[in-house]
């Protein structure tokens, strides 16, 4: 019996009859309204039509079809004196992979699965072969993310090519993969890999029942997988990593990590993913220890001033002028003299002004975003300041926070800091530093308490020793690297804490 | 069946570390009574901090799978263990509203003048309540992540304060009385070890119990000898009388860090890590008071009373030590009394009564 | 403002939890909840003259002879 649902038999699950006709007949009838669905005859020496293949056009390269497929059969037919199934079934295995179907609605998966179906008279078996026809990005450098050194291949739409390019990296006899069929309309595929000496097998299995109970009509991207398996719907942080890129992929299935792979999207999703590993980008990987190391730092310090660069400007602006040396007070001030606004409100117009700019130019075609980036920069960055909304050392500020924000290599990360910014803003401009304090500690407490199918987000910070956080945090040299030959050999994250733990406190 | 999430004797030992030393580093009463005799205060608490530990973890061990409430129940009896708890419960209100009012003052005097008391009360309250609704395991791993920042701050304090020392703190020695002495370990006992009973009441959630005793009694030296070297600190830069008549003396201190021309008057950034201290001391008593309430009022879904418990904070302390005045004269003259029957000596009971009953349970078999 | 939003608050807080801790079979939670959501209204009740206990002032009421008795002991001795 054919199961299209997870776990659910179809109610019309009926199998095929000897009488190909009546065959046809029934598959009309699904199809009926759909000129997509073509048929194309095979004829014996005698010219009665004893067999048909059908397909769903544009699924199936038709040119290969006609000229190979359709054409050796025909030949074959005419030259071999045998029944005619017979000699049809010897001609197809010659051509491919051939699958017996033996109900409608196998033949219903297989034909939307770019596969044609060749009926037999008198056979109450199809049988169907993969024969992709559609067109497919080529292999591109991903947008987003960009390497000066390393792999330059980017995953595409085509499930297949992806797991090509990964699995021309991994030839280990360790990668598993397990495949899930989503969306009730959509029958999409998706894989999830992993190496099956590394990963843990608890967060595997949590993660293989949460796809499981997916209830989707379409899945039309990775992000609907990613919302649905997250523990913290709620929280502004993404907790689940995606990546582009076949080289990041392969480095986290390494590391024990489990890499969910979805037809029709570039993106894979790597779980179980901790805060740290969305601060550094595979090119860690490409460049000398110094350099990458020198560059993780660097990244966390533009991520805290991404985070609270505005606030503490509107801190130590509004409430703390004390801290302020005294030549750069008189400079604020100055350059304050005249501006309507409290310094939180100016923060706010710029803020927002560069939140839409940014907005405006990812929408804009590429011929005009140039110029509305210069207009931007113009308005937000001198007519806005000779006209007296906003100061000069704020526009430097929220300059230095944007540029800030683009240093982080994760986009969904960028785009919570982003988000939290304003509220830490308003805590600011109403208490100074108390309120400044208040609102990282929440952040901070927030973050320590995400987690995903039991590991924490922010691991190994506050859940292993300051040492093997450390280490965890800066790249040795390759030498050096903790059992080399068995890299990451156990999860490389910790579970401490998670063992029996399912649910907040007072649940 | 759910589990509560269990912390490691590291980070029980690094809450009690961080609910002592961000709390208290701010007043040092005991600093201003005793002056260059303060160690001997620092010692007595130390001393009197790891016997009151010995106590609670001794009585903790002897029943290993059970909470401190239950152990209550099992020892005193039910209502004798209600009475105990509820008083208890009294002075965690008393302690909690004690430091929320301690911030909102310290703040309200020395930097936001013109924000009100309570809207600073109410942050930290509906802060606290998320902390305590999200739980332990989180609230010991971001103290964690806070006290590295905490200590790199205070170290640089240190550092920077050197030049600035005027005076030697030191000498000469042994000048305070008796009643002095006394009085000043009285206090730093009270604002200090005292509370150790509260994380008696977090023993049962650390993985490896044997260690709870080494993690905190190292972490009770630790904050003694923070305190000691802060309160020399303040003493040899400010001076004897300046302390004295000073309200928050290592504020003062940390005012006169300086890095070379140009930055001076850092002592916001380090305030602002004392505050996050000061939170994490009140949710502490705030998730306490509310696993110990659901024990004594026998409340078997305690995740309504969670909001609801956070809103009598607020409530309470908005209505508690209203005047400044009040406060200090409370915090030294009522503080320390009313704090010697749920912190010191019902630790001490259980105490006993675990060794009567050992010894009764040794001779029967 | 706030003592008058807080008084509303509470008691709101009070009655929901009631009739959800009720539908849920928790009636003795139920019951405890309104009471200490009316507890906590009674501090910002906007109509109630004169205070609402407060631990202070239980405590200076009940400690304050003890305590200046044991500090005057401490001074003489």
């Amino acid at each position: 019996m054919l199961i299209s649902k997870k776990g659910e038999e179809e109610m019309s699950q009926e199998p095929l009859r000897t009488f190909s006709n009546k065959n046809l007949q029934e598959l009309k009838s699904i199809y009926v309204g759909n000129e997509l669905l073509l048929f194309r005859t095979l004829a014996d020496k005698d010219n009665i039509n004893e067999a048909v293949i059908v397909y769903l056009n544009s699924l199936v390269d038709e040119k290969r079809l006609n000229q190979q497929i359709l054409r050796k059969m025909n030949m074959d037919l005419r030259m071999n004196d045998g029944p005619t199934g017979e000699v049809l079934l010897e001609s197809l295995h010659t051509l491919g992979d051939v699958n017996i179907l033996t109900e409608i609605d196998e033949i219903e998966n297989h034909l939307a699965d770019s596969n044609f179906v060749l009926f037999i008279e008198g056979y109450d078996e199809a049988f169907g072969m993969k024969l992709p026809g559609f067109e497919t990005r080529a292999i591109d450098e991903p947008q987003i993310e960009l390497n000066i050194r390393g792999p330059r291949e980017g995953f595409t739409e085509d499930l297949q090519k992806n797991l090509g390019m990964i699995l021309r990296r991994m030839k280990s006899k360790n990668l598993k993969a397990k495949s899930f069929l989503i969306g009730q309309e959509s029958q999409t595929k998706v894989m999830i890999l992993y190496l099956s000496d590394r990963v843990d097998h608890e967060v595997l299995d949590e993660l293989c029942q949460r796809i499981d109970s997916i209830h989707l009509d379409v899945l039309s991207d990775s992000a609907q997988i990613e919302e649905w398996i997250q523990d913290s719907t709620f929280s502004p942080f993404p907790q689940i990593l995606n990546s582009e890129r076949p080289d990041r992929v392969v480095t986290a299935m390494n590391r024990g990590k489990i890499v969910i792979m979805t037809d029709g999207t570039p993106n894979a999703l790597i779980t179980p993913s901790t805060f740290f590993e969305m601060l550094h980008p595979s090119e860690d990987q490409f460049e000398r220890f110094y350099f990458a190391n020198f560059l993780r730092i660097i990244r966390l310090l533009t991520l805290i001033v991404s985070l609270i660069g505005p606030s503490f400007y509107i801190a130590f602006t509004t409430f703390h002028l004390e801290m302020i040396p005294t030549p750069l007070l008189m400079t604020f001030l100055s350059a304050k003299a005249g501006i309507p606004f409290p310094t939180f409100i100016e923060a706010l117009i710029m803020e927002v002004a560069f939140e839409v700019l940014r907005e405006a130019s990812m929408r804009l075609p590429r011929i005009m975003g140039q110029s509305v980036s210069i207009v931007g920069a113009l308005i937000i960055g001198e007519a806005a300041v000779q006209s007296g909304i906003v100061s000069r050392p704020m526009v430097i500020v929220v300059a230095m926070t944007g540029i800030a924000s683009f240093t982080i290599p994760s986009y969904n990360t960028a785009i919570s800091l982003r988000l939290l910014r304003f509220p830490l803003m308003f805590l600011s401009a109403l208490s100074g530093m108390f309120g400044l304090s208040v609102g990282m500690f929440i952040v901070i407490f927030h973050l320590c308490s995400l987690r995903f199918c039991g590991v924490l987000f922010l691991d190994p910070l506050g859940s292993e020793g300051y040492w093997s956080a450390m280490k965890k945090f800066f790249l040795p040299p390759v030498k050096y690297k903790e059992g080399l030959h068995s890299e990451g050999s156990r999860p490389n994250v910790s579970r401490i804490q998670s063992q029996k733990y399912r649910g907040k406190d007072w649940e | 069946m759910k589990v509560r999430e269990k912390i490691s004797h590291l980070q029980l030992g690094c809450l009690l570390f961080g609910y002592i030393a961000g709390f208290e580093s701010l007043f040092l009463t005991e600093t201003k009574l005793m002056k260059q005799d303060v160690w001997i205060a620092n010692v007595f608490n130390i001393l009197i901090g790891i016997a009151l530990l010995g106590i609670i973890t001794y009585v903790q061990r002897q029943f290993p799978g059970y909470k401190m409430t239950e152990i209550c129940d099992k020892l005193l009896g039910k209502w004798l263990s209600k009475i105990m708890l509820f008083i208890y419960l009294l002075s965690n209100l008393e302690s909690a509203s004690g430091g929320f009012r301690a911030v909102s003052m310290f703040y309200t005097t020395v930097i936001l003048p013109n924000t009100r008391s309570d809207y600073l009360i109410l942050i930290y309250a509906v802060c606290s309540t998320y902390a305590v609704y999200i739980g332990l395991g989180t609230l010991a791993r971001t103290n964690l992540i806070i006290i590295p920042f905490f200590l790199i701050g205070f170290l640089a304090t240190c550092l920077f304060i050197i030049p600035e020392i005027q005076l030697n703190p030191f000498l000469p020695q042994l000048q305070s009385s008796k009643s002095d002495i006394a009085i000043g370990s009285m206090h730093l006992f009270t604002f200090t070890f005292s509370q150790l009973i509260t994380f008696g009441f977090l023993m049962s959630r650390v993985e490896n119990m044997k260690k709870i005793f080494t993690s905190c009694a190292i972490a009770i030296l630790m904050s003694g000898l923070y305190l000691v070297m802060i309160s020399y600190l303040t003493l040899s830069s400010l001076g004897f009388n300046y302390v004295e008549t000073s309200t928050y003396p290592f504020f003062s201190t940390i005012q006169l860090v300086k890095l070379g021309e140009y930055l001076e008057r850092i002592e916001i950034l380090l305030i602002g890590l004392w505050t996050v201290l000061t939170m994490v001391n009140i949710i502490i008593m705030q998730y306490v008071f509310t696993l110990v309430a659901g024990h004594v009022l026998a409340i078997s879904k305690m995740k309504p009373f969670v909001l609801a418990i956070g809103l009598l904070f607020f409530v309470h302390a908005s209505k508690s030590y209203i005047r400044t005045a009040d406060h200090f004269t409370y915090g030294t003259k009522i503080y320390p009394i009313s704090s010697l029957l749920p912190c010191v000596v019902f630790p001490v009971v259980l105490g006993l009564i675990t060794l009567i009953k050992k010894k009764g349970n040794i001779k029967a078999s | 403002m706030l003592n008058e939003a807080l008084f509303v608050g509470s008691l709101c807080y009070g009655v929901v939890s009631f009739f959800l801790l009720n539908k849920k079979g928790k009636r003795y939670d139920a019951v405890i909840i309104f009471l200490l959501s009316c507890f906590i209204a009674g501090y910002n009740a906007p109509f109630i003259e004169g205070k609402w206990p407060t631990v202070e002032i239980l405590y200076s009421g009940l400690y304050k002879s003890l305590s200046q008795y044991i500090f005057q002991q401490i001074l003489i001795k």
